[in-house]
């Protein structure tokens, strides 16, 4: 089952999402280290509730949150500057601000327990839409302490570990929520 | 129609494989450390790992448990995914002739030079491939019945296939045997009543969007899809499909039915 490959517990590089790295790596691991992965994973995620007016453009708490608070700064810079400009333009800017918003928008997921495994809180997540399926993954290992986890959209099917989360919630969503089921043992074989 | 999903099914690349330098035998003759095989587009890379293993596995330093754990295929120094379709790996990494389509240039042969790593630690981009064929089948499986939900808006039709037949399904692939493979994906589609097209498009700066597709709009062309997707094609930056540079204004159901590889999923690579 792809998506639950043997997840890196050694890893304390916090910015997953620039490439797939799902090695088998066991080993020991600093206590340090893994409270810094911990607090990292929780600033990743945050309660749906009450957040979701905080304006998605000027808060970033993904990993690499230094670029992207720059980017948002740039970009909502050029909102503004874009409305009063000839069309032309506009379209112009206005496809590279789509891109630079995409990187930022956040979706919500919805996480249910199927088996023994915990249920996690808060039940509804939200994580940035340009992270690959990857980092729920593994954030999920790392909260609920195990090593694999088996992860399924729909209670249908395990995507691959590369797929955007953003894609996935376009193409799966119900009531603008991702169903993401977990589990420790296969459950949909 | 049939011909050319014939031909899709039979299209091939001419893979050339050779053991990686960390981990050959010192002074192993070229033959030796080298194999030439056909690669079916429409198959996976795994597929192949034991009778390359089997040909070149005497020539090298470590030791292995089985032909799948631990090994991978590298090209030029970039690490090779065993998930996708052979054909579609080839299109998006190295195919660069479909820009000489016509030209001399076209009959020389085009060699896919790959080479085969082994290592206990794997690299960044690769799925550890830890449980061999059944991870394969398993990941195929799951890969279908996203597909099948994107088409269908559930999984229904896939989960409710009888044993046999999706064995039937798998073994298809494995006996390369068509007439199965249509039997069974004929019942997986709804001609006419398909809710999405499943489809991926990997961009020329190797981004890999799955963008959602309705399929009920009247004609929706392939023009229409890059357009929503933000993807202007022109020269330097066409839409392949199954090896083919696709002029823009095919319909994209179309294409979906002809092209659409053996995991359910139509890729287009921009390059």
């Amino acid at each position: 089952m792809n998506s639950g490959v043997l997840l890196s517990e050694s890893e304390t590089d916090t910015s997953e999402v620039s490439g797939r790295q799902s090695e088998l790596i066991s080993g020991d691991e600093s206590i340090k280290g893994k409270l810094e992965e911990f607090s990292a994973k929780l600033n990743e995620l945050r309660l749906a509730d009450g957040n979701s007016d905080g304006g998605d453009e000027e808060e970033s708490l993904s990993p690499d949150t230094k670029s992207q608070r720059e980017e948002s700064s740039e970009n909502s810079e050029n909102v503004s500057r874009s409305t009063s400009r000839p069309p032309l333009t506009s379209s112009i800017v206005s496809s590279v601000e789509r891109e630079q918003l995409k990187s930022q928008v956040k979706v919500k997921i919805r996480l249910q327990p199927i088996g023994a495994i915990p249920q996690i809180q808060p039940r509804v997540c939200q994580i940035s839409a340009h992270q690959q399926f990857l980092a729920l993954t593994r954030f999920l290992c790392k909260r609920l302490k195990r090593k694999h986890i088996h992860c399924y959209i729909n209670n249908a099917f395990a995507p691959s570990l590369d797929q955007n989360i953003g894609d996935l919630w376009t193409q799966f969503k119900v009531n603008d929520e991702l169903i993401v089921s977990y589990c420790e043992t296969v459950a949909f074989g | 129609m049939e011909e050319l999903r014939e031909r899709v099914w039979h299209g091939s690349l001419n893979v050339e494989i050779m053991l990686s330098d960390s981990i050959v035998v010192p002074n192993t003759p070229l033959s030796e450390k080298c194999y030439h095989i056909v690669v079916l587009r429409e198959s996976f890379l795994a597929l192949y790992l034991p009778a390359i293993v089997r040909k070149l596995g005497n020539n090298v330093i470590v030791t292995y448990e089985n032909p799948y754990k631990q090994w991978w295929f590298e090209y030029d120094g970039v690490p090779v995914p065993w998930e996708y379709p052979c054909g579609v790996l080839f299109d998006f990494l190295c195919n660069s002739s479909t820009t000489s389509t016509g030209k001399e240039d076209d009959q020389r042969l085009q060699m896919w030079k790959l080479k085969l790593c082994h290592g206990n630690k794997y690299p960044p981009g690769i799925l550890p491939l830890v449980d061999g064929l059944r991870q394969v089948k398993d990941h195929w499986k799951h890969q279908w019945k996203q597909a099948c939900f994107i088409l269908n808006g559930s999984a229904k039709r896939i989960m409710s296939l009888s044993i046999p037949d999706f064995e039937a399904f798998w073994q298809s692939l494995i006996s390369r045997h068509q007439p199965d493979y249509i039997k069974v994906r004929e019942k997986l589609l709804t001609p006419n009543k398909t809710k999405h097209i499943p489809i991926r498009v990997w961009t020329a700066d190797a981004s890999f969007l799955q963008p959602s597709i309705p399929a009920n709009s009247d004609t929706m062309t392939l023009f229409d899809v890059m357009t929503s997707m933000d993807i202007k094609l022109q020269e330097n930056n066409r839409a392949i499909i199954q090896g083919i540079v696709i002029c823009s204004d095919e319909d994209i159901i179309n294409l979906y039915d002809l092209f659409a590889s053996i995991d359910g999923f139509l890729y287009v690579v921009i390059k």
